[in-house]
C-alpha cells in the first residue's frame, strides 16, 4: 500500500534510477532517457523554484503535444508545486480566464505556442528557448506529501465558467499504480489525448512508473493511417481511445490495432458492435471498457473484455478500481437493489481535492459518505447507473445536462451562457441531440431580444471566441419562444428539428469524382442530399467524421488526401479540384 | 429523480468534519458519522454562500496567495 509521504516525482526517480538508459519518452523530433528526462526536469524545477513554484502553487503549461510537456509537468512536481495545464487549442480568451482563476504566476510555453498570442502572465519561460546548463542536474529539496496537489484540470462548468479540478499526488499515484496495469499490457503506450485533460494522467505515469515508454502522437496530423503507422512504427502496446475514435476505428480499420495488447475506451457510451469488430480482427486483444470522472482521478471502475465476445445491449464498465468504492443511491441516499437505476457515488481512492477556489461548487459535488469512514467523502457524478446481476456497473445516462461531445465533457448550461451574452440574444438552450447513433451534434435555439433582428453569424463568431470548436453549436435555430415546462424549466424534448437543408443552393456533381465525393459526404453525414458547395462542417462533420470521410475517399478514390486539404477547401467542389491534377 | 442536492425549494444544512472539509447536506437525511452541522438548516444559496465563506482552508484556494 501506499504510503501518505509518497510523491509521483518521487516514484518516478526511484523508477529512474532502475532504468536510467530506456527510453522514457519518444517524440517525432526528441527521445528521452529516464536520467535524460530526470535531469532536465530536475534543471528546470531549479529554474521554477526561482520565480517561487513550491507547494501547493500551479504551473500553467500550454504547449503542443513534444515529450517537453512530460518535462514541464515533471519539473511542475519536482519544483513541489503542481501542473496546470492549458488546452493549446481553446480561443485566447478561455486561456486567460484559466490561466488567471488558477492563480498561477508562471507560465511555461513553447515555441510554436509563441507563434500566438500567449496569456499575460507574470513570467513566461519558452522550454525550447530557455539555457537551463548553469542549474543543478539534481532533484531540489522540497519537502512535499501526497497530500499536496499533483495537478489541476479544467473541465466545462454549469455557471458559465470551467472549473479547475485539484488531484492529490496521493490520487494520481493510485491510478498509476493500479494493479489493472500489473499486464505488461502497457509497456509502449501512446500519448494521444489532449494533455489537458485527464487521459493524460494514464498515458504519462502509467508507462512512466513501470518503467515503460510513452510514445507521442504528432499534434494535428491524425487520421487513421497516421494512428495506423504510429502503432506499427512504435509497436504501441496500450493506447486508450475515446468511445466515438474506437467506433470510428472498428467500423473502418479494426486491423489498424494490429500488434497492441489492450485498448482502454470509454468517455462516452461504448457500443457493443465496435468492441466485437475490434475482437474479431485482434482475437488476442483485451478491450478494456472504463468509466470515470476528472474529479475522482481519471478512472473509477474498468472491465475487461476478450475474444470471443458476444455483443449484448450494452457495454458495462465493470468493477471499481483499488481503493474505490461505488455507490448507487436513490433520492434518499439510500441504496438501490441490483437492476434498479439510481445515481453513482464514488468515494475512497481517487476523490479530488475539490475546484480550485470554489468552496460552494466542492461542497455540492463532494459531499459526506454516510457509507464510509467517520468523516469520509463522496462524489456525486450526476450519471445514472445499475448493478448487474454479476456485480457489474452499468452505464444508464445522464441525471443532469451535462454531454460527451466527442469525448469531451461539455455542460449545455455554459454553452447557454456564451450564446446568451451576446447583446442580440434574449435567451437561448441548447440540446445534444443523436442525428445518427453516436452522432451527437449540439444543436442552438436562440430567442432574439425583443426588436432585435438576430444575425445568426454574429452569434456563432462570438461563440467561437469563448468557446472551443467542440462546444460550438453546429447549427442555430431562431424560436420565437423557448418552450417551458409546467415547473418554468426549458422543455428541450419540445424544442424542433432544425430543418434538415444544405446552407448553399444546390448544385449537383458533375463527373464521377463529384459524385463520389457527393456520395461519400452524404454517407458519412447522414444527411440525403449535398450540394457540390456544402461546407463538410457546416453539414456537421467535426474531426471524427473528417478522418471517417478520409478513410471513405481513400478506398472509394484510392486518393490520399490531408486533413488540412479538407480544412482548407471542405467542399466537394474544392476536394475534387484537389484531386483531379494528380488524375492527369 | 431529483438528486436530494439539487432541490432549490428544499432544505439545507451546511456538514463539516475534522479535515475542516465542508459539504451541502438535505435538511431531511440523518448527518453521517464524523460530520457536524455547521450552519443552518436554510435555503440552499444561504448553504452555499456560507462555504464559501467559511471554507477558507480549501487547499486549491492557498495558492491565490503570492508565493514569494
Amino acid at each position: 500500500m501506499l504510503t501518505e509521504s509518497l510523491t509521483v516525482h518521487a516514484a518516478f526517480a526511484a523508477q529512474a534510477a532502475q532504468t536510467p538508459d530506456a527510453v522514457a519518452v519518444a517524440g517525432a523530433e526528441l527521445s528521452l532517457t529516464y536520467r535524460e528526462l530526470d535531469e532536465q526536469a530536475n534543471r528546470l524545477a531549479h529554474r521554477l523554484r526561482e520565480l517561487g513554484v513550491g507547494p501547493e502553487v500551479p504551473v500553467a503549461i500550454l504547449m503542443r503535444r513534444t515529450p517537453h510537456v512530460v518535462v514541464a509537468f515533471l519539473a511542475a512536481l519536482k519544483a513541489g508545486g503542481y501542473y496546470q495545464p492549458v488546452h493549446s487549442a481553446y480561443p485566447a480568451d478561455r486561456q486567460q480566464w484559466i490561466v488567471e482563476h488558477s492563480g498561477a504566476r508562471v507560465l511555461l510555453a513553447d515555441e510554436a505556442m509563441n507563434q500566438q498570442v500567449l496569456p499575460s502572465v507574470k513570467e513566461v519561460l519558452l522550454i525550447d528557448g530557455i539555457d537551463l546548463s548553469d542549474q543543478p542536474a539534481t532533484a531540489p529539496e522540497v519537502a512535499v506529501d501526497g497530500a499536496a496537489p499533483a495537478y489541476a484540470m479544467y473541465t466545462s462548468g454549469s455557471t458559465g465558467h470551467p472549473k479547475g479540478v485539484a488531484v492529490r499526488h496521493r490520487d494520481a499515484l493510485a491510478l498509476a499504480l493500479d494493479s489493472t496495469w500489473d499486464t505488461n499490457r502497457h509497456e509502449r503506450v501512446l500519448m494521444l489525448a489532449p494533455h489537458a485533460f485527464n487521459v493524460s494522467t494514464y498515458e504519462i505515469w502509467v508507462p512512466l512508473l513501470h518503467g515503460g515508454q510513452i510514445v507521442i502522437a504528432p499534434e494535428g496530423e491524425l487520421d487513421i493511417a497516421n494512428l495506423a503507422r504510429l502503432i506499427r512504427e512504435h509497436r504501441i502496446t496500450g493506447v486508450h481511445l475515446t468511445a466515438g475514435l474506437f467506433r470510428v476505428i472498428a467500423e473502418d480499420a479494426p486491423e489498424s490495432l494490429a500488434g497492441v495488447r489492450e485498448v482502454l475506451t470509454g468517455g462516452d457510451v461504448i457500443a457493443p458492435g465496435a468492441v466485437s469488430r475490434v475482437l474479431a480482427a485482434n482475437p488476442d486483444l483485451v478491450v478494456r471498457a472504463m468509466y470515470g470522472a476528472t474529479e475522482a482521478t481519471v478512472f473509477s471502475t474498468n472491465s475487461p473484455i476478450t475474444a470471443p465476445y458476444s455483443p449484448t445491449t450494452s457495454v458495462p464498465v465493470g468493477r471499481p478500481m483499488d481503493g474505490v468504492s461505488l455507490h448507487v443511491l436513490d433520492e434518499r441516499l439510500d441504496q438501490v437493489p441490483a437492476g434498479t437505476v439510481g445515481e453513482l457515488y464514488i468515494s475512497g481512492i481517487g476523490i479530488a481535492l475539490g475546484y480550485v477556489g470554489r468552496p460552494d461548487q466542492t461542497g455540492e459535488r463532494f459531499v459526506a459518505n454516510p457509507y464510509g469512514g467517520p468523516g469520509e467523502r463522496m462524489y456525486r457524478t450526476g450519471d445514472l447507473v445499475r448493478f448487474t446481476a454479476d456485480g457489474d456497473i452499468e452505464f444508464v445516462g445522464r441525471a443532469n445536462d451535462q454531454v460527451k461531445i466527442l469525448g469531451f465533457r461539455v455542460e449545455l448550461a455554459e454553452i447557454e451562457a456564451a450564446i446568451v451574452s451576446h447583446p442580440e440574444v434574449g435567451d437561448a438552450a441548447v440540446v445534444a441531440r443523436e442525428l445518427k447513433p453516436g452522432e451527437k451534434r449540439l444543436i442552438g435555439y436562440l430567442r432574439p431580444e425583443t426588436g432585435t433582428a438576430l444575425d445568426v453569424a454574429s452569434v456563432r463568431e462570438h461563440v467561437r471566441t469563448g468557446l472551443p470548436e467542440y462546444m460550438v453549436p453546429t447549427a442555430f435555430v431562431v424560436i420565437e419562444q423557448l418552450p417551458l415546462t409546467p415547473n418554468g424549466k426549458i422543455d428541450r424534448a419540445a424544442l424542433p428539428l432544425p430543418t434538415p437543408q444544405g446552407p448553399t443552393a444546390y448544385r449537383a456533381p458533375d463527373g464521377p469524382v463529384e459524385l463520389a465525393l457527393c456520395t461519400a459526404f452524404s454517407e458519412v453525414l447522414g444527411v440525403e442530399r449535398v450540394s457540390v458547395e456544402d461546407s463538410f462542417f457546416d453539414l456537421g462533420g467535426h474531426s471524427l467524421l473528417a478522418m471517417r470521410l478520409l478513410n471513405r475517399i481513400r478506398a472509394e478514390l484510392g486518393v490520399e488526401l490531408k486533413i488540412n486539404t479538407l480544412f482548407d477547401t471542405p467542399t466537394v467542389a474544392g476536394l475534387a479540384g484537389s484531386i483531379r491534377p494528380k488524375e492527369q | 429523480m431529483t438528486n436530494p442536492f439539487d432541490d432549490e425549494d428544499s432544505t439545507y444544512a451546511v456538514l463539516v468534519n475534522d479535515a475542516g472539509e465542508h459539504s451541502l447536506w438535505p435538511a431531511s437525511i440523518a448527518v453521517p458519522e464524523g460530520w457536524y452541522v455547521t450552519h443552518g438548516p436554510s435555503d440552499r444559496a444561504a448553504c452555499l454562500a456560507h462555504i464559501n465563506a467559511n471554507w477558507l482552508d480549501l487547499r486549491p484556494r492557498v495558492q491565490a496567495a503570492d508565493p514569494r
